[in-house]
């Protein structure tokens, strides 16, 4: 066989890893009999059997995409697939989006109370309330109560701009994932 | 929008109906499906979708295989054939694509209400 065609059945092997041994020496097999076909049946050359099988990443992340359709148990095993599936169809910032998302709101939040407890404090300390729930330290280092309310409010200031910056990933990432779609949508057309 | 895209769309809902239909008839390798596939005008496939449609069919045990030594000179083939499963499932798919066609007919000769009775 063809070395381009070897190295392109070695590629498919490396990709579909995540599967149990037995099942990829079994679809490696059948590649490599579909391609003695595509060349001996079709008279196709090895170009052109490469062309039709198009990008080992795609075929083998249509085998991993099957394959997690399915199985619905969650293991491991299951766990490998997905992340090896989406790393193969460049979807794997569906992995981050959740991620981002959520630190994004914690971290606005935070932002906000962050400089109302601040807030408290301060008004505490000028009312003469004693307000022990609300601390600012750093290491050993315990902020007296004017000091800390400028810490409190400088603090909140730069979670909430953390949480925005996050924010606006999760958006980006998220148009970005949008428009692979559509991409990928428009492509499966069939070879003529 | 496209039509292309519509098309694909009907085509990639239909493949699994189509490929069960044909090794309803008897076993089939892969190779053999995809030429027969891409000799009608508008069913043609890439391998990158029917062999893995094909692993799917095998795990949920609607399909079968065996591998089969073929003429001197060409590699072995893998052969697909139906298990009973597979037959069940089919006939059940046979019957809503049947009433699929059915309902799309009336409403493309505007027969109003005559398939309003089976909404559930």
């Amino acid at each position: 066989m063809e070395a381009i065609l070897n190295d392109y059945l070695e590629k498919i092997d490396k990709y579909l890893k995540p599967l149990p041994a037995s099942e990829r020496v079994d679809i490696v097999r059948e590649i490599k009999s579909e391609m003695t076909q595509l060349a001996l049946e079709g008279g196709l050359s090895p170009e052109q059997i490469l062309e039709r099988l198009g990008n080992p990443k795609e075929l083998a992340g249509a085998y991993l995409g099957e394959a997690l359709v399915k199985n619905n148990g969650f293991g491991l095993r299951r766990f490998a697939t997905a992340v090896a599936f989406y790393s193969l169809t460049g979807l794997s910032v569906m992995f981050v989006l959740p991620f981002t998302g959520v630190l994004a709101v914690s971290l606005m939040l935070c932002g906000i109370i962050a400089p109302l407890a601040g807030i408290i404090q301060m008004a505490g300390y000028l009312l003469g309330f004693d307000t022990p729930f609300v601390v600012v330290q750093l290491g050993s280092y315990l902020a007296a109560p004017p000091i800390a309310f400028v810490y409190s409010i400088a603090m909140g200031i730069l979670l909430f701009m953390l949480g925005r910056g996050c924010w606006q990933l999760t958006l980006k990432l998220w148009r970005s994932i949008r428009e692979r779609r559509l991409r990928s949508t428009g492509r499966d057309k069939g070879v003529q | 929008m496209n039509i292309e895209d519509w098309k694909s769309q009907i085509k990639r809902g239909t493949l699994e109906l189509c490929i069960l239909l044909m090794i309803d008839r008897r076993a089939w390798y892969g190779y053999e499906i995809i030429s027969e596939l891409e000799s009608t005008p508008s069913l043609s496939v890439k391998e990158s979708t029917v062999y893995p449609l094909l692993r799917r069919l095998l795990k949920e045990e609607l399909l079968s295989s065996f591998w089969q030594e073929s003429a001197e000179g060409l590699p072995p083939r893998k052969y697909y054939s139906i298990t009973e499963k597979g037959r069940e499932y089919l006939a059940a798919m046979t019957a809503e694509w049947d009433k699929l066609l059915v309902s799309i007919d009336s409403i493309k000769n505007g027969k109003e209400g005559s398939y309003g009775s089976d909404i559930k």
